[in-house]
């Protein structure tokens, strides 16, 4: 059995020395030079030009900054730029199609008018659709009753899908139609529907 | 630190961090070539204090150093590493003081300034003597309402972008609600003409009140430009925007009030105290809803105000409406308890015919049928009176309500209308949009005047090269705006018609114009197809578009300017306000002093609902700020330090999805032809109004406790006599 190799190749002898690194965003690879310590948020919004994932905290209290990594849904503000190295990054501009049709969240979301501002969006967004990714894979939260064995894609009522957005401020207050939302995609794509 | 001075300063190592441009600090920073004046008559400042132009220390919080740099990381971490040492004074901060900055119990300013949307109101209010009513109530009512700190907290950092085209043009990227107004103080205050200054707000990520009035960062940022010769990106963050852009302030409100055995209000008085900055008097009007929501024949009310350690605090979301509405609400409700009659007909009983402050009538008023369908709607004849008489398991229900209002207040606004041969309308406006929907309304009214549908129509806003428009604050925009732009959509048409059937050799030559219509860029006469369509008489006429301007003047009633109010509210010939009844159940866990709202119901009038879909969205919003009040938002002082402690996200609660139960929202048709040509009275801020107070009353009704200290957290609930020690 060999230990796993450390990870060297971003050793950092001077805290202050940019690295060059590859970023997968959007299918697209970006070289970035970024600080050791640039976050996954300021490399996408500064060096890339990303600038649809959003900054309200930079503290992992708010979810604007939420983007996927590899399909799971990551605080980038939180995130090194160094560890995003590896995944696959998808934000709020990779989320339609090439030729600009809407992804079924966005479009719920302008149907149901669940932004008033559109600041948190962009991260309601992507947590939104890692919720159902999330449902698919059968992962309870903490609405889920732990008598109650799920098989398949997990309930999402609407207690569930408020507590699976949690996560995700909006000051505006736009919840009950975020809801809306999230749950007409959710029943729209339940595999276990005829 | 939040009081003295900075002995020291040693820039040194900051500057010699790779990447850094420039350093500044008091003693460098470059000095405006004015100070801001408070009041001003045409510019909203947030503070006319200016950080960066000397040594002393008024709060804590306040800028003394910024470092510009190729990065942000650069820029952070050079930041630390400027050394200050300071010679600290105790700092004056807090309500419970006995003396304060200046030595003194505070004060009671003579009138207070609320900028140019409100004008000069009276410190004092005296109509008949409230203290003399109140010696011949038959009930009489007595407490202090405590309220928190609150900060707007808007999604969306506030930041600048400071770019000099030229030695003597600027253009201003800014999260800004009002454009001109951020356009006219930088001008002032750098010495610029207005015309050289530009600044725009294409998009805003919410403001609620923060970002309305110009601020010492954005002059910051211009100053920064000019001396680095580069353009400057200042972006505050989470923490900093809790000294940086104002607050709603705590507020310890005294009321006494009393009534007749059949709960008829004889007179109140009302008291507020306050912190207030060295440099000036902020104060927001928390008891003007006493001054026009029931019939209360004598009232008088006072504000004393301590000068402290503290940055200024400013609007936010129904100034005056949002604390008063509460602390008035609460105390229709206890007295309603008191006197053991339903708090609807104890308002009913109150109920003002007339606009109280002047007697005059209303403009229009639902009240009466907001209570009706609200109580039918949430079920409210279900509720039984006595307290803790609702459980369910071993939860305490409770059902509260209050009255909602917020005042309609008017401001000038121009817009313009252009049409082209493509068949495109323009619609043009410095308006910003902060989340209420600025762009679809404007698209909106201008597509309906014209006959367009809306994809045809655009939207040009949040620009000072369009034409002004007034802030977007005290839910006055839509209406303003709105108005301005039918005007403008209006004459548009009038003068494609009359090119239509004026020109000799148009098909439509001598038509009558009232028989005339537009539908989908075609003209129609008597309802008919007439083969004619806008971009024909365009192109006939030589012309490849079409523009024109409207303005909303709403004369003297939009400002209150004169610094008198009886006169300028002489000059209204109506009382303005929207109205609405809001109804809450909480669910209260006695063990742990857990209050859950489980459902709130919102019934409104007010005026024309141009859009229901964002009207709701604006209600249900304003709720939820209703409710974060009366259940979440508090910032704590640390009173040895004169320091806010929980600037952050996650220690200043605010609900998240979880927290908010299904709200509904209705609104009553509510024609009202005084108003403004659109009939339309806003949404934006009554939503907050009386919530809070329908919650408490909600708590007191499932637990027997009456809690005047807000926001109500769990540890209130669980004091002394324990809530469960009466469970059976
Ligand atoms: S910015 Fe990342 S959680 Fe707020
Ligand atoms: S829409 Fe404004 S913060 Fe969510």
């Amino acid at each position: 059995m060999v230990a796993p190799r450390p990870d060297t190749a971003f050793a950092v002898h001077d805290p202050l020395a940019a690295v060059t690194l590859r970023l997968t965003v959007n299918g697209a690879v970006t070289e970035v030079s970024v600080e050791p310590w640039t976050t996954l948020l300021d490399a996408l919004r500064e060096r890339i030009g990303l600038t649809g994932t959003k900054k309200g905290c930079d503290h992992g209290a708010c979810g604007a900054c939420t983007v996927l990594i590899d399909g799971r849904r990551v605080l980038s503000c939180l995130t090194l730029a160094l560890s995003a190295r590896d995944g696959a990054i998808t934000t709020i501009e990779g989320l339609a199609a090439p030729d600009g049709t809407l992804h079924p969240m966005q479009r719920a979301f302008a149907e149901h008018d669940a932004l008033q501002c559109g600041y948190c969006t962009p991260g309601q967004i992507m947590s939104a659709v890692a919720v159902l990714a999330e449902a698919d894979a059968g992962r309870p939260s903490a609405a889920t009753d732990p008598a109650h064995r799920v098989t398949g894609r997990a309930v999402l009522d609407e207690r569930e899908i408020r507590e699976r957005m949690s996560g995700n401020l909006c000051r505006c207050a736009a919840y009950q139609n975020i809801v809306a939302a999230v749950r007409e995609v959710a029943e729209a794509t339940d595999p276990s529907r005829p | 630190m939040a009081r003295g001075a900075i002995r020291t300063v040693d820039t040194l190592a900051a500057e010699a961090v790779p990447g850094v441009v420039r350093v500044f600090t008091p003693d460098t920073m470059p000095r405006l070539p004015s100070v801001p004046e408070q009041p001003d008559w045409d510019i909203m400042y947030g503070s006319s204090f200016v950080p960066m132009a000397d040594r002393t220390i008024h709060y804590a919080g306040q800028p003394i150093g910024m470092v510009l740099a190729e990065t942000l990381e650069a820029a952070r971490h050079a930041a630390t590493l400027i050394h200050y040492e300071f010679a600290a004074e105790e700092p004056v901060v807090g309500l419970d003081v006995t003396t304060d900055l200046a030595g003194e119990p505070g004060h009671e300013p003579e009138q207070i300034w609320l900028g140019f949307v409100a004008g000069y109101l009276p410190g004092a209010v005296k109509r008949g003597s409230g203290a003399a009513a109140l010696d011949h109530a038959a009930v009489r009512l007595e407490g202090r309402w405590r309220l928190s700190t609150n900060h707007h907290n808007p999604m969306e950092l506030v930041a600048s972008t400071a770019s000099w085209e030229s030695a003597d043009r600027l253009t201003l990227y800014e999260t800004s609600q009002h454009v001109a107004n951020h356009r006219n103080g930088l001008a002032k205050l750098l010495g610029l003409p207005r015309e050289n200054v530009r600044v725009v707000a294409s998009y805003v990520g919410g403001g609620f009140g923060c970002k309305g009035p110009v601020w010492p960062h954005s002059w910051l940022a211009a100053l920064a430009a000019k001396a680095a010769g580069r353009p400057v990106r200042l972006v505050l963050s989470r923490a900093q925007m809790y000294t940086a852009v104002g607050y709603r302030e705590e507020q310890w409100i005294d009321l006494r009030i009393g009534a007749t055995q059949e709960g008829k209000l004889l007179g109140a008085t009302v008291t507020k105290l306050s912190a207030t900055p060295a440099w000036e008097d902020w104060v927001e009007p928390s008891w003007y809803p006493f001054t026009f929501m029931y019939d209360l024949p004598a009232l008088e009310t006072r504000c004393r105000l301590l000068r402290a350690n503290v940055m200024a605090p400013t609007f936010m979301r129904a100034p005056g409406e949002a604390p008063g509405m509460l602390v008035q609400e609460c105390a229709m409700n206890e007295l309603a308890a008191e006197l053991g009659v339903d708090p609807i007909e104890l308002r009913l009983r109150n109920h003002a015919d007339v606009y109280p402050i002047d007697g005059s009538q209303w403009s229009s008023k639902r009240l009466k049928e907001c209570y009706r369908v609200g109580a039918e709607r949430f079920g409210w004849a279900s509720r039984s009176p006595t307290p803790r008489s609702m459980r369910e398991g071993d939860l305490l229900i409770g059902m509260g309500m209050a009255s909602a209002s917020h005042t309609v207040y008017r401001q000038p606004a121009s817009a313009r209308v252009t049409i082209t041969t493509t068949g495109i309308a323009h619609v043009a406006a410095s308006a910003t949009d902060i989340g209420t929907g600025t762009a679809t309304f404007l698209r909106q009214i201008t597509a309906d005047e014209l006959g367009l549908p809306l994809d045809a129509v655009q939207a040009l806003i949040g620009d000072t090269g369009l034409p002004e428009a007034p802030m977007q604050a005290g839910a006055s925009l839509t209406s303003s705006l709105g108005s301005a732009a039918l005007a403008a959509a209006r004459t548009l048409r009038g003068r494609v018609l009359a090119l239509a059937t004026g020109t000799e050799g148009s098909p439509l030559y001598g038509h009558n114009e009232n028989d005339l219509a537009l539908d989908d860029g075609r003209i129609l006469a008597g309802g008919n197809p007439t083969g004619q369509t806008v971009s024909g008489v365009l192109r006939r006429a030589g012309l490849t578009e079409l523009s024109s301007d409207g303005r909303f003047d709403p004369g003297g009633m939009g400002q209150v300017r004169s610094g008198d109010p009886v006169r300028d509210r002489r000059e209204a010939p109506r009382g303005m306000h929207s109205f609405g009844a809001i109804f809450a159940e909480v669910a209260v866990d006695p063990e742990l002093g857990l209050i859950r709202v489980r459902r709130l119901t919102g019934v409104y009038a007010c005026g024309r609902i141009l859009n229901p879909k964002l009207a709701e969205s604006q209600l249900i919003g304003g709720i939820t700020w209703g409710m974060s009040q009366a259940l979440f938002e508090v910032t704590h002082m640390d009173a040895r330090f004169g320091r806010f402690t929980n600037t952050n996200l996650s220690e200043y609660m605010v609900p998240v999805n979880l927290d908010v139960p299904v709200i509904d929202v209705t609104f009553l048709d509510d024609p009202d032809p005084y108003i403004n040509p659109l009939g339309v009275k806003g949404v934006g801020e009554i939503g907050i109004t009386g919530v809070a107070a329908a919650i408490a009353d909600a708590v007191w009704h499932a637990t027997g406790k009456r809690l005047r200290t807000l926001p109500i957290l769990p540890d209130a609930l669980l004091d002394g006599d324990e809530i469960s020690s009466t469970r059976c």
